[in-house]
């Protein structure tokens, strides 16, 4: 009796919309977290332009950690001539606001691009929209830790 | 009624074939298709021009705010789960108002130069530049740094939901 009445308990709060939206809001965050790791820094080091295509908007804009500004032909050309590029990312968290997103966390990046040898410690915003029912990304920032 | 049975009588026209009335009304439909998608481009790009004017408007806001410890303002252009990254930390909402409430305004000084606002439907980025002068006994520091804020646009107005800055090599 007890336990029948814990199960419907249960699946009222799951049925509600409350713990829906909850889980709907859980998925979008371990999506965005997915194609932060594997749609961006995964591909940027496996320069997989084609997947950094697909995430990037065509309007994307990254303000880099020395201050310049980059487009998105810019990114995927650094991306292009890079040797090697090796992230270590932590800290990662996902904000919603409706169908905008940001991502904030920490990377160490070693690596080549063009013969010189970069490493750095910066922490990062990436903003996504959802576009057509895809997330992608419209804007980076990234300033060295202090 | 009478609207239905016209689109019956054109469609009946079409089947009638390509000399029938159908060739003189076809030219008639392309221009109100023609109109139609103008006026909603027109309309799309006369809203992104009231954003974007809206978001420039609300940058200089700030910024004002900022020079003058206006922290009620301030509260009102920045949302409640706003995240900055400021000199390489993350600061929240709480934390933004408690140092300006605390700054000397007369030590910071900031220009604002040229920016630019991308919309994407309820959403807006701005980049841009700016120069940042503090005083700190007797000594001047200079930094030129480069920004991106995000702002969407919740309850009948943008707030700002994102923002950070990087010093720049120039």
């Amino acid at each position: 009796m007890r336990r029948g009445f814990l199960l419907t308990m249960l699946l009222a709060v799951l049925a509600s919309p409350g713990a829906g939206q909850q889980s709907d809001r859980r998925d979008i965050e371990s999506k965005l977290l997915a194609l932060e790791k594997v749609g961006k820094l995964q591909a940027i080091q496996l320069k997989d332009l084609k997947m950094l295509n697909e995430v990037l908007h065509e309007n994307y804009v990254l303000v880099d950690q020395d201050g310049s500004l980059l487009n998105k032909a810019q990114v995927l050309a650094y991306v292009g001539k890079a040797t090697s590029m090796q992230y270590f990312v932590s800290e990662m968290t996902v904000r919603l606001h409706g169908n905008t997103a940001f991502v904030t966390g920490v990377y160490r990046l070693n690596g080549v691009v063009a013969g010189r040898r970069i490493e750095q410690r910066v922490r990062f915003i990436d903003t996504w929209v959802e576009k057509e029912g895809k997330w992608v990304t419209i804007a980076s920032l990234s300033t060295p830790l202090t | 009624m009478g609207h239905h049975r016209q689109f019956i009588d054109a469609i009946d026209m079409r089947r009638a074939g390509p000399n029938s009335d159908w060739s003189a009304i076809r030219p008639m439909c392309l221009m109100l298709l023609l109109c139609t998608s103008t006026a909603t481009w027109l309309s799309a790009q006369q809203s992104d021009t009231a954003a974007s004017g809206a978001i420039r408007a609300l940058e200089r806001e700030w910024v004002e705010a900022q020079s003058h410890n206006d922290n009620r303002a301030l509260s009102l252009i920045l949302d409640r789960e706003v995240v900055y990254v400021e000199y390489g930390r993350l600061v929240t909402k709480a934390d933004y108002l408690l140092r300006i409430k605390h700054q000397d305004a007369s030590t910071d000084e900031i220009v604002m130069e040229p920016m630019i606002v991308r919309v994407f439907g309820n959403t807006a980025i701005v980049t841009g530049s700016y120069q940042e002068t503090q005083r700190q006994g007797g000594m001047r520091k200079f930094t030129r740094w480069r920004f991106v804020d995000t702002w969407v646009y919740k309850e009948h107005s943008w707030v700002l939901i994102a923002a950070g800055s990087t010093p720049t090599r120039d």
